[in-house]
């Protein structure tokens, strides 16, 4: 195919000029570091002997972090961690969704109040949960004045798939809003009078849910979901509050290899393992809607 | 009709009902700060068998943080019944209000940079095209996706080489990269619902495309552009990641570095994380506020009907 080469109109010029800035700003930070970290993988960088650093070992880095000792174990606690944030996050996002879409008095306060969470620090989340969790901590409190509880649980003391089920809480906390809000925007690209016929016709609600409601929002749903495995698979902050920074997911491990134990060689190799893991969930996103798509649906019409 | 009125009120129970579990949820954590911030010391310590309201509350966690900077002495805690084990010394808590004060400066920097830059480049998306746009604006978009944790160490390297670790500019250039893509789609978006004949009239009348731009089009998404600029803010308050490997020094600190750095005290007063969370809590609940008057439901759906 001929590439066509050809003088830019004015207003095309105009445009350029006005992209260049953001253009230029984003691409040397991310080109530049993403190269930078990949090319940081193969080469040795520990700070603490200077005199090896930029010395080419090949995978010998990729090789060291996956033999490290905490290496199987994270990659199974991620994906733990990930599921279960996607899957229940998702679930009770669509509940939410439902809930926020009917009209009710107060409905405006209710989908205000729900969004506080979500503006608040993730690290702040992390450690009101677990300031929460503590055995003199509020959960305890609560449930001891209601009389639910007899004695004081003490959940921070609970094996380390327990805690991912506790920090899972926080991540909802601090996730939910975000996910049932753009649900509930899903929600109104559903022509209403479809769902009047299907009320008309006699369907029941969940028959109108399940043949109405869902294939409108079924692609929504599939992004929302992908989105969440990224924010659960790279989910530092709350971690980090959250076990008082003893313990994380694999992000964790990838900033302690750095900035810790001064291996930013390491560090390098587990960024790329990580960022491999994203670019499948982005190309999973990209064959959902075609970037030709979002960029045209952008345009004045 | 009968029935119809029973399914109606039952409904309106559940959705009720529903929505009380849901308000609690989100608010009740946040409730528990307030509370814990006004309760000394040795009543949140203690065993759980004593109700949840406050006994006794006390404004003086809240005078150490405040009082502190300005020199006030504050040895032990009144409160506590015992012989003080721990003295209440902790004296990274006198920087609470600078370290919102820089967080707030970085913040409102962030916010600063996405409303100009971010402005300006929505605009050449929407109303005026060039040849590879298409390219471009994906490019942007994507960069958002890949994971803050892989800029980390490359960053580090640059900042380092250049001198600025431990200044709040190397934090806001680097949360100007990770906010503008998303500012970026939003004003894209927030653009397209404005009637393009102004600025027509505005190229009619001579002006050219950067005149109609910055005296016609940029003026009147202001609403857009505030909206953009709050979500900037809020983005980038909220970031751990880059902070904890820039900034090493107290006076530069911003508030989730150190709050990361009281979740790993394991000795410190609750007392005053509480009180530290709750003073958190207010710039962004007031930013929320006043980005919720802005933040359009229907400008949302407009996104998502691809």
């Amino acid at each position: 195919m001929p590439i066509k080469i050809r003088a830019l109109k004015p207003q095309e010029k105009t445009a350029l000029l006005m992209v260049l800035p953001a253009f230029f700003y984003i691409f040397v930070f991310t080109v530049y570091s993403y190269s930078q970290a990949f090319y940081l993988a193969f080469v040795k960088y520990k700070l603490v002997e200077p005199q090896t650093i930029g010395k080419f070992i090949g995978l010998t880095n990729f090789i060291d972090v996956i033999e490290a000792t905490y290496f199987k174990d994270t990659i199974y606690e991620t994906f733990i961690f990930t599921l279960m944030c996607t899957i229940v996050i998702v679930t009770l996002g669509i509940g939410v969704s439902i809930l926020l879409n009917e009209k009710f008095k107060g409905v405006g306060f209710v989908r205000f109040i729900i969004l506080i969470p979500w503006a608040i620090p993730p690290t702040a989340a992390g450690l009101v949960w677990r300031l929460m969790l503590y055995r003199s901590g509020w959960i305890n409190r609560f449930g001891m004045m209601l009389g639910i509880i007899k004695e004081p649980i003490g959940f921070l003391g609970a094996g380390r798939i327990y805690q991912l089920v506790y920090a899972l809480i926080a991540q909802m906390w601090q996730q939910l809003p975000f996910v049932s809000i753009l649900l509930m925007a899903a929600h109104q690209l559903i022509p209403k009078d479809l769902l009047d016929a299907a009320r008309v016709d006699g369907a029941s609600w969940i028959k109108r849910l399940r043949h109405v409601t869902f294939p409108y929002i079924r692609n929504v749903i599939a992004l929302v979901a992908i989105w969440e495995a990224i924010v659960a698979f790279t989910s530092y902050d709350i971690l980090y509050t959250f076990s008082g920074g003893v313990w994380g997911i694999i992000t964790y491990y990838a900033f302690a290899e750095g900035f810790s134990w001064m291996n930013l060689g390491h560090a390098a190799a587990l960024s790329v393992i990580i960022a491999i893991f994203i670019l499948i969930m982005i190309s999973i996103i990209l064959l959902i809607i075609p970037p030709k798509r979002i960029y045209e649906y952008s345009f004045v019409e | 009709m009968k029935t119809q009125k029973i399914i109606n009120t039952t409904r309106m129970v559940i959705i009720y009902l529903f929505s009380a579990i849901l308000v609690f949820f989100a608010l009740f954590p946040i409730i528990t700060c307030y509370i814990g911030s006004i309760t000394p010391e040795t009543e949140i310590r203690s065993e759980p068998h004593k109700p949840i309201w406050v006994k006794g509350p006390t404004f003086y966690y809240y005078e150490y943080i405040f009082g502190a900077p300005f020199g006030m002495q504050f040895t032990t805690d009144p409160y506590l019944r015992y012989e003080a084990v721990r003295a209440l010394v902790f004296t990274n808590v006198n920087y609470t209000l600078q370290i919102l004060l820089n967080s707030f400066i970085v913040a409102a920097g962030v916010a600063f940079l996405n409303v100009l830059i971010g402005g300006i480049t929505a605009y050449s998306f929407t109303r005026l095209r060039f040849p590879g746009s298409t390219g471009v604006f994906t490019f942007i978009l994507l960069s958002r996706l890949l994971p803050p944790i892989i800029i980390a160490v490359p960053y580090y390297a640059i900042c380092y080489s250049l001198g600025i670790t431990n200044t709040l500019l190397s934090l806001l250039l680097v949360h100007g990269v990770i906010t503008l893509p998303f500012t970026i789609w939003y004003l894209t978006l927030y653009y397209r619902t404005i009637p393009v004949e102004i600025e027509e009239s505005a190229l009619v009348d001579g002006c050219s495309y950067f005149q109609a731009f910055r005296k016609v089009a940029f003026p009147t998404a202001s609403s857009g552009l505030m909206a953009a600029g709050l979500f900037s803010f809020m983005l980038s308050y909220n970031d751990l990641l880059f902070a904890q490997f820039l900034e090493e020094k107290i006076e530069v600190t911003t508030i989730p570095l150190f709050i990361a750095f009281l979740s790993t005290q394991t000795d410190l007063y609750f007392a005053i994380m509480y009180a530290v969370l709750s003073l958190t809590f207010i710039p962004v609940i007031l930013m929320l506020i006043l980005l919720w008057k802005r933040l359009n439901i229907t400008e949302l759906v407009g996104a998502l009907k691809m």
